[in-house]
């Protein structure tokens, strides 16, 4: 009966992963994990020299409204890693002051007070030119990986001063949006916000033509921290395609896409509870 | 120069070199930047490092000599080589440095600007003297503000308020502007070009923008507020006394703002209460509503708490709820009292054609009164594809005057004025597939049971002047438009509008010196007008529109008295052509071009007289419907550099009208008749204006440079001679606002220069008024907790006869602050001016008055701030 119902368990799952080929855990290297007893299992990736904040400011046309979330960009000498800054705080503060652990109760308070939000890591690893995104879906856990993104960038003579540096402008095309780019080449760093990177500087500020995404470094600084992925007990592998396809879906009616789900909130009768047609606040970044 | 590079991986070029870079050790490092640039610096080409240390740097062409490629990571030293030197395999070791960055961290920017929206941050701006958010809003570069509280930007006048989204006080935003602390707001967002409505975002274009107020979180979801109360006296004794409560609530999904006010110490609140935009609370009039104005004997060019004895008070409640995503209910209602005396003496003269002017000189001693309601309901739902919203609202004025006139005698005239005005507003736009459909209701009421004039002989128990009156007007507008979406760019459609009007007047008097005379016209005015539009905005930076409006207009109107009818059948065509640009975020523009015609309407047909004063008749109508016909041009240019905080406006418009009459008066001791005759009546008129703000954040110190001219030219008719009168009015400022030393010192300085001039070419008549005007503010704080303010306004005016007159007015005060608590000691008019005087001139004649002006006052208040 067990056997049974855990079979149907891992089937529901699945379904819920939506045509994912198969599940494997990401590789992982046991000598370069750290534990703690809130934050659980970091797979550590590398050792931060500078760090760049950036506020990103997103748009959506359909409900006609802007959202900004702080981002950070820690560069270190193989890789860096973007995510969540609210994350970032987030997790400092419990792993300076909270060695031991804390309770649930403390560690939502001090989530809402640092504005963290579902952990999202994207990993540049230039050593072996991989791009790896490490990001959620509802209660579930997803990562692909891709070859990091060659750019094709028209440079310009204009220079304008972003976030106290004196910066360059390089254009270009990607992923079905045109990118308008603000490069310093004092920072001799070629990598950018998200996905961004390749121009002979380092990027403080990019957006798009119609101001949909726009990433606006806000504070530059020096660093020297280990910086790497959280490891989940369960990670579906999936590919870049399928993934966005995945998040569209979800942000375009949550209620459909979780009622699939064993997870999803139901009614006594076990009609889901969230109404249909629920659409989230949401731009896709890249469009194809 | 525009440089096109692949990073990695470059195509093959005439030259390439390919080599690794490694640490010092031996490890390769990948990222590394490899930048290859000229003898001047000049970037020719780059490329990184892979993930085994490897590169491959190409050019189009061998480079010249000098060209130097460098090798420069974060955390090792830059290693430079001559582009000539470096071979193919080449392996560059980098050597480790101390990381050198210049570490920043950007403060929010006193300005930004992120697509149509500029945000201000309110604590860049503010300084510890602002009273309320309005204080911060007038030194926002780009934003003006008027006495009565109108906001304008760019020239333009807001079209909406919002405080976190949501409009709670429905347009009556002084409310708001003046009672909100700037402790309460963080930021002031302005919405350039704002579009209302979100079914018509990027489609209709909008010339105006709105206010958004952002709160700090601290301010929300509690209620924030003051109560205020004081008492002093003036130079003659008389106690002065101040109520106040501001209360507000602010939270996602409801607001609040009560107020409740009064005092005698020369604050009005009419200007709070009235909608300082369009559509605003019972905007419907009758014929007589405002037939007897509260201040016909004049009205000085200063504010009114400097001549105007009150006894004032107001209460207010506005609320507003959001239910579901696009959903609000709103909810205002407004009580205001007002109990004023001014005294005041008026010099008029008289153009009499060839004849000497005739002059007329009376003091008078007037008392106005007045109450109003106002109430409005309002329910709005504005989606995206949709937008529905119902507008409900009532007001009544009360209004019970009387004067005190000495001329060669003296004469006390009383008036009373009741009117009532309902009014509904129905609008609902929807958006199908390329298809916008939208329908407009517009149904008023507007109701003057009472309008009484009444004069007597000082000394007699006779009535010198009697006259009653009543109107009632009903108006419905009904309009819907379709538009039709032609492809991404283009859109054709055409809207239709029904308007009908019923009107009534009635008039009756009795005088002992000119006999008796009434009226009672009443009837009905239909206009149906047809107005395809074509629009074409193939992207950000541009886009036409164009307006053929085409109407029928029928009337029938009946004199009761007379039994005549005025029935009228008239088509008219029109045009209105719009160009938009924005070559660049900072710079629009636009240009309109039109032609009108407006018809009159039932005053057309009150061809006897009715006294709006106890000596002046006007004769409304000759019997002819009036009709204008105009052709206008306007621009309006405007440049914004927010970073920069530099603004700049240019409006123009001229207009040519051609009028089927001319209006004018006879002019006798004791008596002035306005009337009109038909005669064709060409007017020109051309209202210019720039306006210049830079703000230094530095010397935090934003100057602003404005000028305005006005010219109209018409013909009028005096003694039933046509004259030509060309009046041109001209008004030249500059003002300075500085808090150089943040929170300690802040200074404001303005001066204004407005001469005016008038011809009358036929009488060799060429006459100048100029007016100047200086005003300084100062706030000192000598210690955080105590400021010490003042105020002084200086003023010079021309009066005829060669004559001029400078006024002197000095305020000042002390105020402590501990916790909640502000109290507060100020004095006004403190060097005893004890009269103002200006002239200024209207049509062909030129009237000069002095206001008595409050004495020295004194008023300490205690405010707690919760």
């Amino acid at each position: 009966m067990k056997t049974f119902l855990t079979s149907i368990f891992l089937l529901s799952v699945a379904l819920v992963a939506q045509g994912n080929s198969t599940d494997s855990p990401v590789k992982t290297d046991e000598s370069k994990i750290v534990s703690h007893p809130t934050l659980g299992k970091n797979m550590i990736v590398d050792r931060s020299i500078m760090e760049c904040v950036y506020s990103h400011r997103v748009y959506d046309p359909y409900f006609d409204k802007h959202r900004t979330n702080d981002e950070i960009l820690e560069i270190g000498r193989k890789a860096s890693l973007y995510g969540f800054y609210g994350n970032y705080r987030r997790d400092s503060i419990v792993r300076k002051d909270y060695p031991e652990g804390m309770d649930f109760n403390e560690f939502q308070a001090l989530s809402r007070k640092c504005n963290s939000r579902k952990s999202t890591e994207l990993i540049k690893d230039i050593r072996s030119n991989k791009l790896t995104n490490h990001e959620g879906i509802f209660m579930d856990h997803y990562y692909y990986e891709e070859e990091i993104p060659q750019f094709e960038w028209n440079l310009n003579d204009e220079s304008d001063e972003i976030c106290g540096q004196i910066c360059k402008k390089a254009t270009t095309t990607f992923r079905g949006r045109n990118w308008i780019a603000w490069y310093c080449p004092n920072i001799q760093s070629d990598n950018g916000p998200w996905k961004f990177g390749g121009l002979p500087g380092l990027i403080l500020k990019i957006e798009d033509d119609k101001k949909e995404h726009v990433f606006e470094a806000i504070q530059i600084r020096k660093s020297d921290n280990d910086f790497g992925f959280h490891i989940w007990s369960f990670k579906i592998k999936t590919d870049r395609k399928k993934f966005n396809k995945m998040m569209l879906d979800y942000k375009m009616d949550v209620g459909q896409t979780i009622a699939a789900t064993p997870d999803g909130p139901k009614f006594a009768d076990g009609s889901p509870a969230i109404p249909p047609n629920r659409r989230l606040f949401y731009n896709p970044i890249e469009k194809d | 120069m525009l440089l096109t590079v692949a990073a990695l991986g470059c195509a093959a070029a005439p030259w390439k070199r390919q080599g690794r870079v490694t640490d010092t050790s031996g490890e390769p490092l990948p990222g590394v930047i490899i930048k290859m640039t000229d003898a001047q610096g000049e970037m020719l080409a780059y490329c990184s490092t892979t993930g085994n240390g490897a590169f491959t740097l190409s050019h189009t062409s061998t480079p010249a000599s000098g060209s130097r490629v460098s090798f420069s990571f974060l955390g090792y030293k830059t290693h430079t080589v001559a582009a000539s030197a470096l071979r193919d395999g080449t392996t560059i070791r980098l050597e480790d440095a101390p990381l050198e960055l210049k570490e920043v961290v950007v403060k929010v920017p006193p300005i930004k600007s992120t697509g149509d929206t500029l945000t201000y941050d309110v604590a860049s701006f503010r300084s510890a003297a602002d009273r309320n958010i309005e204080d911060v809003i007038k030194k926002l570069p780009g934003v003006e503000v008027a006495d009565n509280g109108r906001i304008f930007y760019n020239g333009e006048s807001i079209n909406r308020f919002y405080i976190e989204g949501l409009d709670v006080v429905g347009g009556r935003y002084a409310i708001a502007t003046r009672n909100i602390s700037p402790d309460d707001i963080l930021s002031v967002n302005v919405y350039e070009n704002h579009q209302p409505k979100r079914v018509l975002k990027d489609i209709a274009f909008s010339e105006r923008a709105a206010i958004n107020l952002k709160m700090k979180k601290k301010s929300m979801l509690k209620p924030v507020g003051n109560v205020k109360g004081g008492a002093g006296a003036d130079d003659n004794g008389d106690v002065k006394w101040l109520g106040e409560l501001f209360g507000m609530l602010i939270a996602p999904k409801t607001q609040t703002i009560i107020t409740g006010k009064g005092n005698n110490y020369g604050t009005s609140y009419t200007n709070e209460t009235a909608s300082l935009t369009a559509g605003g609370t019972g905007n419907s009039k009758s014929v007589a509503s405002e037939l007897y104005g509260d201040t016909p004997f004049g009205s000085a060019s200063i504010p009114r708490e400097r001549y105007f004895d009150n006894r004032s008070a107001s209460a207010s409640v506005n609320t507003v709820a959001k239910f579901g995503e696009y959903g609000k209910l709103g909810f205002t209602a407004d009580y205001t009292y007002e109990n004023n005396r001014i005294v005041n003496s008026e010099d008029i003269t008289y153009t009499n054609g060839d004849d000497p002017s005739i002059g007329f000189h009376e003091s008078i001693s007037s008392h106005p009164r007045s109450r109003e309601v106002k109430g409005a309901v309002n329910v709005e739902y504005n989606a995206p594809k949709n937008y529905i919203s119902d507008k409900f609202s009532f007001r009544g004025r009360f209004a019970d005057n009387s004067y005190s006139i000495t001329n060669a005698g003296k004469i006390s005239q009383t008036s009373r004025t009741d009117d009532y005005s309902f009014n509904n507003v129905f609008d609902g736009t929807v958006r199908i597939g390329e298809r916008i459909i939208s329908v407009k209701s517009d149904i008023a009421v507007a109701n003057t049971p009472v309008s009484r004039l009444n004069a007597a002989t000082a000394g007699s128990d006779a009535t010198a002047l009697a006259q009653r009156g009543r109107a009632l007007r009903f108006t419905t507008d009904e309009r819907a438009s379709y538009t039709w979406m032609l492809g991404p760019y283009s859109h054709i459609g055409a809207s239709f509008r029904f308007e009908s009007a019923y009107d009534l007047f009635k008039s009756d008097y009795t005088s002992e010196t000119t006999g008796s005379a009434a009226n009672d016209v009443r009837g009905h005015d239909l206009k149906i007008t047809v107005t395809p539009q074509y629009q074409y905005k193939p992207d950000a930076s541009y886009s036409l529109n164009v307006q053929v409006p085409v109407s029928y207009s029928s009337m029938r109107f009946d004199n009761l008295l007379t039994d005549r009818k005025y029935p009228t059948d008239r088509v008219d065509v029109g045009a209105k052509v719009q160009f938009h640009i924005r070559p660049s975020a900072n710079f629009r523009g636009s240009l309109s071009l039109g032609r009108r015609n407006t018809l009159g309407g039932i005053r057309d047909y009150i061809v006897n007289p009715v006294y709006v004063t106890y000596r002046q008749r006007s004769t409304f109508g000759t019997g002819e419907l009036n009709s204008r016909e105009s052709y206008s041009a306007s621009t309006n240019l405007n440049y914004r550099d927010p970073i920069k905080a530099f603004f700049v406006t240019l409006t123009a418009l001229y207009s040519i009208s051609n009028n089927n009459r001319i209006s004018g008066s006879d002019i006798a001791p004791g008596q002035i008749v306005t009337s009109a005759r038909n005669s064709k009546n060409r007017g020109d008129m051309l209202n210019a204006g720039i306006n210049i703000s830079k703000n230094f954040r530095s010397w935090r110190t934003t100057f602003t440079l404005d000028g305005h001219v006005e010219y109209l030219k018409r013909r009028i008719l005096r003694q039933e001679v046509s004259y030509a009168v060309t009046n041109t009015s001209y008004v030249l400022h500059a003002a300075i606002n500085s808090n150089p030393i943040a929170n300690a010192v802040d200074l404001s300085v303005q001066g204004w220069y407005k001469p005016s001039l008038q011809r009358i070419s036929s009488l060799g008549q060429r006459n100048r008024v100029s007016n100047y005007e200086f005003q300084a503010t100062a706030s000192v704080h000598l210690v955080k907790s105590l400021e010490l303010f003042s105020q002084l306004y200086w003023n010079h005016v021309d009066l005829q006869a060669d004559t001029s007159k400078e006024s002197l007015f000095v305020g000042a005060g002390v105020r402590y602050h501990s916790g909640h608590f502000d109290i507060e000691l100020a004095g006004k008019n403190l060097t005893n001016c004890k009269t103002y005087g200006y002239s200024y001139f209207i049509d062909s004649d030129l009237y000069t008055y002095s206001f008595n002006l409050r004495p020295i006052e004194f008023l300490a208040t205690i405010k707690y701030t919760f």
